[in-house]
C-alpha cells in the first residue's frame, strides 16, 4: 500500500508540476504586459494573473506543497489589491514579482534551501503601503498564516482565509482536478503510438486498394469465360439433339456442363455484388482513414508559441543581468509544428537568443554612442516557408559578426591557412561561426562565449532535416534564418517495381493507387491525363520518365497508376507493380553522387539490397518539361485492358494495308512489319497482344518467326495466325508445328473469319 | 608504409586460387628486392590491375580497398560513367566505369569484374577493373610521359606509363576532378 501510495503521490506532483508550469506561464506574460505598457489598465488586466495565481495557490495545497502555497497566498493579495485599484504597480514592485516567480520555479523544481520569508515580508510591506483598512484587515490573517499552515489543514479556516478574495472569483477550489476544459494532456509515448499505428492504416487502404483491382480482374476473367461458352452454347444444343450411339455419357457430360455453368454463374453474380459493396466500403473507408490521419497529425502538431511563450521573461532576465535593454517582439507563433521536432530545436533556439543578447546588443552606452536607440531590437519571425516546413528569423540590431574578426580566430585556432582565407568572401567568412570551437566574444561569460554553440546548433537544426544560416552585417544587426520542418515522421516508403527494378516512392506523398482502363484516360495536346477526383492529373510511366525503359515492358502484371502529390500538384505514374511499404532509412549515395536526379537517396533492405527512393519532384518535373510524344501516350493507352495491339508480318504491300485497314476498323490498334526478321526485332522492342503472319516473306519466314518466338521465353504464350496461300496439309501441319494457334488459307480469307479468330485468341489466349 | 595495414584492405578472398598464387609467387620474387629497394630512387606503391585487356595502376595510397562487385543496382539520372552504387558492409559506394574516361571498349560485366575502392581527398568511390593483378613498388624515375596521340580526358588522368607497358593513372586528379562528381543541374523546388 505504501508503494502505492508513493506511486500516486509522484505521478500527483508530476500532474501539478505542469499545471504550475502553466499558471506560472500565464502570470509572466500578464505581469510583462503590464510592465512593458505603463499605459495599460492595471486593475483590468491584472484579472488573468490573480486567477492563475488562484489556481496555483489551490493545487499547490491540494498536493501538500506549502511553501509554494504561502508564497501564491501573499503575492494574490498583492495582485488582488491591484486588482482593487489601491495599487499601481511600478518598476521595483515588477522586479519583486519577478524575483517571487523565479523562487516559485525553484521551489517547483524541487529545490528546497530558497527561502521565502524575505520576499513575503516585502509583499506584505508593498500591501501594507498601498494603505486602506481591506488591505490592513487581510495582513493580519496573512501574517498568522504560517502558524494556520503548520498545523493539518482545517478546511474552514482555509476559506475564511480565501473567501474575501473569492467573493468575485467563480473558480472554486478544485485541487489537482482542476484542468483547462479545452485542452487534456496525452503522454508523448501514447501519442506516438496513435502516430505510427495511422502509419499503418495508410499502408492497408493502399493494399486494399490493390486486392480489390484483383477482384476486377477476376471478374473480367469471368467475362472471358461467358464469352467462350455462349460461343460453344450452338454445339451443346446441337449435341443435345444428335442421336448417339452412347447417349448415357453424353448426357452425364451434358448434364455436367449444365451444373458448371449454373454454379459459375452464381459465383459471378456473388463476386459483382461482392465487388460493388467492397466499392462502397473501400470509398468509405477512404474518406474516415483520410479524416483520422489528418487530425492525428493535427494532434502532434502544437502552435511555437507554447515554446516562445518563456521567451519574454528569459529575455528580460538575461537583458537585466547584462545591463542592456531590449526590445523583444515575436510573430507568426500561432504557426503549428511538430512537438517532437519543436522539442529539439528548443535549445538551438534559445542559444541564438542568448548570443543575440550576449554578443549582439551593445550596452545602451555604446548604442547611443552610436546614434541607436538604447533599447536593442531583437525579433523571432516565424512563418510558413512551403509544404512542410517553417522558417524562423532570428534577428537582432546589435553590432553583426565581423568576419574579419571571425577570420582572424578561425586562423588563429588552426582551422584554415591564410591561403585558404584569402578564397573566401564575407559570406564564407562569417559562415565559419558554425565551426566548433570558434569564439568572437572576448569574454566567455556562462551563457556563450565557449564556442561550441553554434556547431551544435546546426548539428541539432540537421538532425531534424533543417537548415540554418546566417547573414549580418556590421553595425547592423545579424539573422539567423532557420528552416524547420513542420513533422517528423519515420519514413515510410511504398516499394514499386518498374522494368523489373524496385524503386521507393515516400509513403506521405501517395494519394491513392488506381487500376485503371484505357478509357479513364485522355490525352490532351499530346498527353496523357486521368480524371481523379474531378481533377486532370498527368499521368505517365516511371519507366519511361526515369529513362529506364527498354520498350519490353511486360504488360502481363497489370499496371498500376500511383497518384502522388508533389509541392505543384499532383501526377499519376504507372509502375508495374506494387510490392508493399515499409520503413525505411533513407541513406546518402555517397560523396561521388552529392545530386542525383530523381533520386533523393537509397535505402538498404535485408542488408544486401539496395532500393534507390524516388524524389518525386523531379519526376513531376519531368513530366511537365517533357513534351509526351503521340507514340508513348498511344503505347500506354494501349498497353491497358481495352484496346489490343496486333503485330502484322506480311511481304506484299496490298495484303498488309488490307489486313491494317479491316483490324483497325474492328478497333484494334495495328503495327506493321515487312518481314519475319523486321517483325521478330519489332516484338521484341515493345509488347503486342497477338501476330497476324504471312508465311511465304524473304529473310525470314512465317514458320521461322513463329519457332523463334514460340522460344522467345516472354513471348512463348503470344497467340500468332498463319496466313497464306499455301493451301496443303503438310503446311497446315508445319504450321500447327512450329507452334502457331491458327492457320488461315488466303484463297478462302473471309474478313469475319480473321476477326472471329482473333477474337477468340486474344479474350481466351491471353 | 604499414604493410600490414595495406595488406589486410585488399580483399584477398575476392581472388581466384589461380590469382591469389600468382600474387604468392609475386610477393616472393618482390620480396628480395626489398633489399634492393633502396636503390630505386623514387619507389611508389601501385596496385596493378586490368581494363579492357590493358594494363592499368593505381597508387596504393589512394586505394582502401578490392572487393568483389556484387548486388549493383544502376541508378536512372546518373551519367554514363556512373554503373550504378554497392553496399560495402553497410556504406553506399558509387561505382565508376573507368573504360568512358579511357575511350575502352565495355565488355559488360563479368563474374570477373572486381572493384577498387578508392579514397582520398575528402572523396570515395569505387572504379571497376576486369582483373587485379596485384601490389608491386615502382620507380617514379621510370615513368614516362603518356604518349602525345592521347587526347582530353584519356590523358587527364593518366600520370604516365611505366615500362611494361603498365598506365599510371593519376588517383588524385580522379577523386577531385569535377567531371566525376554528379550533381545534377536539375532544378529542385
Amino acid at each position: 500500500m505504501a508503494l502505492q501510495d508513493d506511486e500516486f503521490l509522484a505521478r500527483l506532483l508530476q500532474t501539478f508540476s505542469e499545471e504550475a508550469t502553466d499558471h506560472i506561464q500565464t502570470i509572466v506574460s500578464g505581469i510583462l504586459v503590464l510592465e512593458q505598457n505603463p499605459e495599460k489598465n492595471q486593475s483590468e488586466e491584472i484579472e488573468p494573473v490573480y486567477r492563475a495565481c488562484h489556481s496555483l495557490k489551490g493545487a499547490a495545497r491540494a498536493v501538500g506543497l506549502r511553501e509554494i502555497e504561502t508564497l501564491c497566498q501573499n503575492l494574490e493579495t498583492l495582485f488582488s489589491v491591484v486588482r482593487k485599484k489601491e495599487l499601481i504597480l511600478q518598476n521595483e514592485d515588477f522586479d519583486l514579482i519577478h524575483q517571487v516567480i523565479g523562487v516559485l520555479e525553484q521551489m517547483l523544481g524541487g529545490n528546497r534551501s530558497v527561502s521565502s520569508v524575505t520576499l513575503i515580508k516585502q509583499i506584505k510591506e508593498k500591501v501594507a503601503a498601498s494603505g486602506g483598512p481591506v488591505v490592513q484587515f487581510r495582513s493580519v490573517p496573512v501574517s498568522q498564516e504560517p502558524e494556520v499552515l503548520e498545523k493539518p489543514p482545517s478546511l474552514p479556516s482555509e476559506k475564511d482565509i480565501a473567501k474575501p478574495i473569492e467573493e468575485s472569483d467563480s473558480v472554486s477550489f478544485q485541487g489537482i482536478t482542476k484542468v483547462p476544459a479545452s485542452s487534456i494532456r496525452i503522454s508523448e509515448e501514447r501519442l506516438k503510438n496513435l502516430y505510427s499505428t495511422a502509419d499503418d492504416l495508410l499502408s492497408y487502404r493502399l493494399s486494399s486498394g490493390s486486392r480489390l483491382s484483383d477482384l476486377k480482374m477476376l471478374s473480367q476473367r469471368l467475362q472471358a469465360w461467358r464469352w467462350s461458352l455462349n460461343r460453344i452454347e450452338g454445339d451443346i444444343a446441337l449435341i443435345r439433339r444428335m442421336d448417339l450411339q452412347n447417349p448415357e455419357s453424353v448426357n452425364r457430360v451434358l448434364a455436367f456442363i449444365d451444373n458448371t455453368r449454373d454454379m459459375i454463374s452464381g459465383c459471378e453474380t456473388e463476386l459483382s455484388a461482392g465487388i460493388r459493396t467492397m466499392n462502397q466500403d473501400q470509398n468509405e473507408m477512404d474518406t474516415v482513414i483520410t479524416g483520422l490521419i489528418e487530425s492525428i497529425r493535427e494532434v502532434v502538431l502544437i502552435p511555437v508559441s507554447s515554446l516562445t511563450d518563456t521567451y519574454p521573461r528569459m529575455i528580460r532576465d538575461i537583458a537585466k543581468e547584462q545591463n542592456k535593454e531590449i526590445n523583444f517582439s515575436v510573430s507568426g507563433d500561432e504557426v503549428e509544428i511538430d512537438r517532437r521536432v519543436l522539442d529539439i530545436i528548443r535549445d538551438p533556439l534559445l542559444h541564438l537568443i542568448r548570443n543575440a543578447i550576449d554578443h549582439g546588443i551593445e550596452s545602451p552606452e555604446k548604442r547611443t554612442a552610436q546614434g541607436k536607440n538604447l533599447k536593442g531590437k531583437l525579433s523571432v519571425q516565424i512563418e510558413h516557408h512551403r509544404a512542410n516546413q517553417i522558417r524562423i528569423r532570428i534577428s537582432d540590431d546589435g553590432q553583426g559578426i565581423d568576419p574579419e574578426k571571425i577570420s582572424a580566430s578561425a586562423v588563429s585556432k588552426g582551422f584554415l591557412s591564410k591561403d585558404e582565407l584569402s578564397e573566401l568572401d564575407d559570406k564564407e567568412k562569417t559562415r565559419l561561426i558554425f565551426k566548433s570551437g570558434l569564439s568572437t566574444a572576448q569574454i566567455v561569460t556562462e551563457m556563450s562565449g565557449r564556442g561550441l554553440g553554434l556547431a551544435i546548433v546546426q548539428e541539432k537544426i540537421n538532425q531534424v532535416g533543417g537548415s540554418v544560416h546566417v547573414t549580418s552585417n556590421v553595425q547592423q544587426g545579424t539573422v539567423f534564418t532557420l528552416k524547420i520542418p513542420v513533422s517528423l515522421a519515420t519514413f515510410r516508403g511504398v516499394m514499386v517495381y518498374t522494368e523489373n527494378r524496385p524503386f521507393f516512392i515516400p509513403l506521405k506523398q501517395i494519394i491513392r493507387v488506381l487500376n485503371p482502363e484505357s478509357s479513364d484516360l485522355s490525352t490532351i495536346e499530346g498527353r496523357m491525363f486521368i480524371s481523379y477526383e474531378e481533377e486532370m492529373i498527368p499521368v505517365g510511366f516511371l519507366g519511361s520518365i526515369l529513362g529506364i525503359s527498354n520498350g519490353t515492358s511486360d504488360d502481363n502484371e497489370g499496371h498500376s497508376l500511383v497518384i502522388v502529390k508533389c509541392f505543384n500538384g499532383k501526377i499519376g505514374v504507372f509502375v508495374q507493380r506494387i510490392a508493399g511499404a515499409e520503413e525505411i532509412v533513407i541513406r546518402s549515395l555517397g560523396p561521388q553522387l552529392k545530386e542525383v536526379r530523381f533520386i533523393s537517396g537509397v535505402a538498404i533492405l535485408n542488408s544486401t539490397m539496395v532500393v534507390p527512393v524516388l524524389h518525386m519532384e523531379d519526376v513531376a518535373n519531368a513530366m511537365q518539361g517533357q513534351m509526351q510524344s503521340d507514340y508513348q501516350a498511344r503505347e500506354t493507352t494501349l498497353s491497358l485492358p481495352g484496346k489490343r495491339k496486333i503485330l502484322v508480318a506480311e511481304d506484299s504491300i496490298t495484303s498488309r494495308m488490307l489486313i491494317k485497314n479491316i483490324l483497325e476498323g474492328s478497333g484494334y490498334d495495328v503495327e506493321t512489319a515487312v518481314d519475319g526478321l523486321d517483325a521478330f526485332t519489332k516484338l521484341k522492342a515493345s509488347s503486342f497482344d497477338l501476330v497476324v503472319s504471312d508465311v511465304d516473306m524473304p529473310r525470314m519466314n512465317g514458320f521461322i518467326l513463329t519457332e523463334k518466338i514460340r522460344g522467345e521465353k516472354n513471348l512463348s504464350d503470344l497467340p500468332i495466325i498463319l496466313v497464306t496461300s499455301l493451301d496443303s496439309r503438310e503446311d497446315r501441319e508445319h504450321g500447327i508445328q512450329v507452334g502457331a494457334n491458327a492457320y488461315i488459307i488466303k484463297s478462302t480469307f473471309d474478313q469475319g473469319n480473321l476477326l472471329e479468330v482473333i477474337k477468340r485468341l486474344i479474350v481466351t489466349g491471353r | 608504409m604499414n604493410w600490414e595495414e595495406k595488406e589486410s584492405n585488399v580483399d584477398t578472398s575476392a581472388l581466384t586460387d589461380y590469382e591469389s598464387g600468382l600474387l604468392k609467387e609475386r610477393a616472393k620474387s618482390l620480396a628480395v628486392p626489398f633489399i634492393t629497394d633502396s636503390l630505386q630512387q623514387n619507389p611508389i606503391d601501385i596496385l596493378e590491375f586490368f581494363l579492357s585487356g590493358e594494363r592499368y595502376a593505381l597508387p596504393m595510397q589512394y586505394v582502401r580497398e578490392v572487393t568483389l562487385l556484387r548486388h549493383l543496382s544502376p541508378l536512372p539520372g546518373t551519367p554514363d560513367f556512373i554503373l550504378g552504387i554497392i553496399n560495402v558492409r553497410g556504406k553506399i559506394i558509387s561505382v565508376t566505369d573507368l573504360r568512358v574516361f579511357f575511350h575502352l571498349p565495355r565488355k559488360g560485366l563479368s563474374d570477373y569484374n572486381k572493384i577498387i575502392i578508392l579514397s582520398g581527398k575528402g572523396m570515395e568511390y569505387a572504379v571497376l577493373a576486369d582483373q587485379v593483378a596485384g601490389v608491386k613498388s615502382m620507380d617514379l624515375n621510370l615513368l614516362s610521359h603518356p604518349p602525345d596521340i592521347l587526347r582530353g580526358t584519356e590523358k587527364d588522368f593518366l600520370s604516365g606509363v611505366f615500362p611494361g607497358p603498365v598506365i599510371l593513372i593519376n588517383a588524385e586528379l580522379l577523386l577531385t576532378d569535377k567531371r566525376l562528381i554528379v550533381q545534377s543541374s536539375a532544378i529542385r523546388i
